[in-house]
């Protein structure tokens, strides 16, 4: 009789997990939704005027536990300067297949330039492809970002254009709330971010 | 010596010295005071106010600045008290109400005092909304130095180094109150040669160097303390390399030899390494010209030339090698019969007469230890410029100076007694009778005399030098310094039996007795000044090794060239500089290419011949340099690495010089160097290139007018060897007295026993009328 039941209540849950909604996606068919702070490849920012907002100070090759990226600075052009101020990066470098998307770098910019988008599905077809330059990282004077990636069926070209949605701990003014205010200008492109669920416009 | 006394900081009994400052009491008992305008080795001024503690007064508690404070016995102080803490964080904001925000394209930062001590001592937050004061951002003051005077935070470091220590106070602060700004005269650049120190020494970035800015940040840097060999003050470094390029060279406190400074020589001049000019791959010459071949190509060809063990072979040495080469070098030698081979030293200055007289050795602290000091050398500020820095500091200390020569002129400010013009004749004689000078006979007779003796130019005799020497021997309490002009010479001189010098080369050395001539690390068609007469003998010579960097002058004419490590970071070792103190040497860097250092080239050399000698190793010639001293004291890699001997050991060696008696060539000009030439490392260091690249002579006015000079330019013509310069007016010089700098391009192709013809430059005047 127990012995019985047991065997009852051991298919209750193969049962129930038979008719409970399929978790599998049909992937690469159907992607997912990503989170929206989803930490995904890199971009180089630039502002509204198309300077590029790095400066080549090193901080976030600093900060990387991965010690993936490689950046080093070099005086601006006077005649045709990159970004604003004395300084500009000159040579920037991220080593894709070593990074842990852990996003330090974005938080110890004190510039904003460098931010991460939601595209995580990156194919390079040899190793030395996948150290990002800043011809690919670096954003279009439109603000759209550039592409390094073969088209593969995998590559959502769509993900590039959201940011992931979150900058620092900390804002430049001490206040971690978001505010949608250009204080250090929006994150990915050009553009001012909106506000996330939960957050609101106005000061309460 | 004074009664030590106690002091009471933070409740904590020290004690100390008296008329010691509070900071330094402090800082020698471990207590940390904050400070940004006081430096060990300046005077202090009490500009800052960081430094500010509090003492128990007969008024009560009061704050001072502990920076100008002296130490009284009994004294309590307080340094981590409240009000301490609010007047440091008080200090503090008002200094970053205008430094801007640049710390991200900083220089300085994350070696900032400014970063760091906001970080400890400050308050943590700005209340500071308003405008920032605002400059042009950095400036140039000078082809190696620019200056941010946003950042500056008015220490006034640099313009009391200047001021005090190398005696050319260009930079200096102008305008009052909000508006002070530290800056350089109009149309005077700060064109010192001491001017790097300032940047070591600045506390934020507003001075910077051109070679190292946005080169890279400090927490990406590696370090290893070295000795610079750039000339044979040998200097105490620390060499700064990322991505293993080198990138920077500051000054290291090392108390008896540089005490933190560098000249910008020494500081400046590593861009070469990492040139694209090095030579990377062994090259051989065929058919007159240069092919890449391999080294074990040229050892298969040497070999059969040597190991029937009785060719000549010579050398010429250059001096950046370190000992351990050196001693390499030996011990291949000594596999021929000592009548087949001889070193002779590329360096036209050496004063033989030193190593034959029996005299008591001075060391660089003995200048701040005697009466006086006695100087006929070369221009010291020129040639052994941090040696200069120490003089200027003995006679700061009240130790009298006694000068001779017509080259010393940057002493003549400071000396007591300048001995030129009447009392030594153009050929560098002294033609007064020594004794009778009122200097000598005052401060030198029976006192404690420290002399710095050397060759003025490469054709002063050395028996006019004996002459003041033994005067100084018999006459006096004296130790005497031998000042020469190049790199690790008496290393070179140590650890290489039987040493002649350049001259003797060329009456010695031709193709009838040499069969094979190694050349290393040196440049003397480009340099010396028997350029000619040497570059006969070597086009003569059928085999010419050569051991360098580049493709110079005098490595072209070889036939065979192997690349070679920088002694600069690149390859590690000792090094023995003028007071006979030898310290170590670091590798910081690889080397390009197939580069060996030349230890290691020549016992490849001598294991490819079946040489037996015990040179395979590094620490094996280490240890052979040293095997005759006690192993105490004996300057071997393990005693050097120990840290109380970080600054070197000074030892006495018995080196074996024999150079060939005087000769009689004279020159009636003044020949000789000043700090940038045109060396061809000089030559490939992009920021301080420009500075050896002028063409240039000196004289009186006087003597120009003689020589009919009126359009600026010159043009010096002999034998059909022609140079257009420029002539710098120099009224130090004794009437008649014509400076020519040998290290300046194609100048020392002269023979300067001649007669140059200095005329004024026709075509610039042509043009003028046109
Ligand atoms: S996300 Fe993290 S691991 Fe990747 S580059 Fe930035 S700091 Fe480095
Ligand atoms: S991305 Fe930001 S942190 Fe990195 S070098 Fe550029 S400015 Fe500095
Ligand atoms: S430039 Fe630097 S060293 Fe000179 S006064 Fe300003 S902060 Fe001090
Ligand atoms: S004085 Fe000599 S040893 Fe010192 S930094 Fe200058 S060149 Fe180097
Ligand atoms: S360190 Fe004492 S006032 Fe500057």
């Amino acid at each position: 009789m127990s012995e019985s039941f047991g065997l009852f209540k051991g298919l209750k849950v193969t049962f129930k997990e038979l008719f409970r909604k399929s978790v599998t996606d049909k992937y690469p068919k159907e992607f997912r939704e990503k989170p929206q702070r989803f930490h995904g490849r890199h971009v180089l920012n630039r502002y509204e005027d198309g300077m590029e907002k790095c400066i080549g100070c090193e901080l976030c090759a600093g900060v990387c536990p991965a010690q993936c990226i490689y950046v080093r600075g070099e005086d601006n052009p006077e005649d045709e300067p990159v970004s604003p101020g004395e300084r500009y990066g000159f040579i920037y470098e991220i080593n894709m297949l070593r990074c842990i998307y852990c996003a330090l770098c974005v938080e110890a910019c004190p510039t904003e330039a460098i931010t991460m988008t939601s595209l995580f599905e990156m194919s390079v077809a040899n190793r030395s492809e996948a150290i990002f330059d800043k011809s690919v990282l670096v954003v279009n004077d439109d603000g759209t970002p550039n592409t390094h990636e073969e088209q593969t069926k995998l590559t959502r070209f769509e993900e590039l254009q959201t940011s992931d949605g979150w900058m620092r701990a900390t804002s430049s003014n001490g206040n971690p709330n978001f505010q949608n205010v250009v204080n250090w200008s929006g994150s990915l492109g050009v553009g001012k971010k909106d506000p996330e669920k939960g957050q609101s416009l106005e000061e309460e | 010596m004074s009664e030590n006394i106690k002091i009471n900081v933070n409740g904590n009994q020290i004690e100390s010295t008296p008329n010691k400052l509070l900071i330094e009491a402090c800082e020698d008992s471990g207590i940390h005071i904050p400070r940004f305008c006081w430096h060990k080795r300046l005077d202090p001024v009490g500009m800052c106010r960081m430094c500010l503690v509090e003492i128990e007064t007969p008024r009560g508690k009061m704050l001072v600045p502990s920076c100008t404070t002296e130490v009284t016995d009994e004294m309590v102080v307080d340094t981590e008290s409240e009000v301490v803490k609010k007047a440091q964080e008080g200090v503090l904001e008002f200094l970053l109400i205008n430094h801007p925000l640049d710390c991200p394209i900083c220089d300085k930062a994350g070696e900032c005092p400014l970063q760091d001590q906001t970080m400890a001592y400050g308050p943590g937050e700005s209340r500071f909304v308003e405008e920032k004061r605002h400059f042009e951002k950095p400036i140039s003051i000078s082809e190696i130095i620019l200056l941010d005077r946003e950042r500056c935070i008015l220490c006034a470091r640099c313009t009391r180094f200047s001021d005090e220590i190398s005696g050319d106070p260009l930079i200096e602060f102008i305008q009052r109150g909000n508006k002070t700004e530290v800056n350089t005269f109009p149309n005077e650049p700060f064109k010192s040669y001491f001017s790097g120190n300032t940047v070591q020494i600045c506390p934020v970035g507003a001075l910077t160097s051109t070679s190292y800015r946005f080169k890279a940040r400090p927490w990406d840097l590696k370090s290893v303390r070295s000795t610079c060999n750039g000339c044979p003050v040998g200097c105490s470094t620390e060499l700064n390399s990322s991505q293993n390029k080198m990138l920077r060279i500051l000054g290291v406190d090392n108390d008896s030899v540089n005490q933190g400074w560098l000249c910008d020589k020494g500081r400046y001049n590593f861009e070469y390494l990492n040139s694209e000019f090095r030579l990377k791959n062994p090259l051989k010459k065929i058919d007159n010209e240069l092919k890449e071949t391999s080294v074990k190509e040229i050892y298969t060809e040497l070999s059969e030339l040597i190991s029937d063990r009785n060719t000549n072979i010579n050398f010429l040495i250059g001096t950046n090698s370190t000992n351990e080469d050196y001693v390499a070098f030996n011990e291949f030698a000594k596999n021929f019969p000592t009548t087949n081979q001889t070193f002779y030293l590329n360096d036209d200055y050496l004063y033989a007469g030193f190593f034959e007289q029996d005299i008591n050795r001075a060391t660089i602290d003995d200048l701040n230890n005697s009466e006086a000091i006695v100087i006929w050398a070369e221009d010291l500020k020129e040639n052994l410029p941090v040696l200069y820095l120490r003089v200027r500091q003995a006679v700061k200390n009240g130790v009298k100076l006694i000068v001779f020569g017509h080259s010393n002129s940057t002493l003549e400010d400071i000396a007591d007694f300048y001995y030129s013009e009447d009392i030594v004749s153009e050929n560098f004689e002294i033609i007064k009778d020594i004794s009778k000078l009122k200097g000598i006979k005052e401060h030198v007779k029976d006192k404690n005399v420290t002399a710095i003796i050397g060759k003025s130019t490469p054709y002063q005799l050395d028996e006019y030098l004996d002459k003041l020497v033994s005067y100084l021997v018999e006459n006096s309490n004296s130790k005497i310094m031998n000042a020469f002009s190049s790199g690790n010479t008496f290393g070179a001189i140590n650890n290489l039996d039987n040493v002649k010098n350049l001259r003797d080369f060329t009456k010695n050395v031709s193709s009838e007795n040499t069969d094979l001539l190694f050349i290393v690390g040196s440049d003397p068609i480009g340099r010396s000044v028997f350029s000619n007469e040497i570059h006969r003998i070597i086009e003569d010579i059928d085999n010419v090794v050569c051991l360098d960097l580049f493709l110079h002058e005098t490595s072209e004419l070889c036939n065979y060239i192997i690349p070679t490590s920088s002694t600069l970071g690149e390859k590690e070792g000792t090094f023995t500089n003028i007071e006979f103190r030898t310290s170590r040497i670091d590798k910081l860097v690889p080397s390009p290419g197939q580069s060996l250092s030349d230890w290691e080239f020549i016992s490849g050399l001598s294991n490819f011949c079946n040489f037996i000698n015990n040179i395979d190793s590094l620490d094996g010639l280490n240890e052979l340099a040293y095997q005759d001293f006690d192993n105490q004291d004996s300057p071997s890699f393990k005693n050097l690495d120990k840290p109380s001997n970080f600054d070197g050991i000074i030892n006495d060696y018995q080196p074996n010089v024999s150079t060939m008696p005087n000769e009689t060539i004279t020159s009636q000009y003044f020949v000789g160097k000043k700090l940038y030439g045109d060396n061809i490392t000089i030559r490939y260091s992009d920021s301080i290139s420009l500075l050896g690249a002028k063409q240039f002579i000196e004289a009186s006015e006087s003597t120009i007018e003689k020589l009919n000079l009126s359009s600026g330019e010159c043009t010096l013509k002999q034998n059909g060897h022609q140079v257009s310069a420029n002539y710098v007016v120099n009224n130090k010089l004794a009437d008649g007295v014509i400076f020519i700098p040998q290290n300046r391009r194609n100048f020392n192709r002269f023979d300067f026993s001649e007669t140059i013809e200095i005329s004024p430059n026709q075509s610039k005047e042509a043009l003028n009328v046109n």
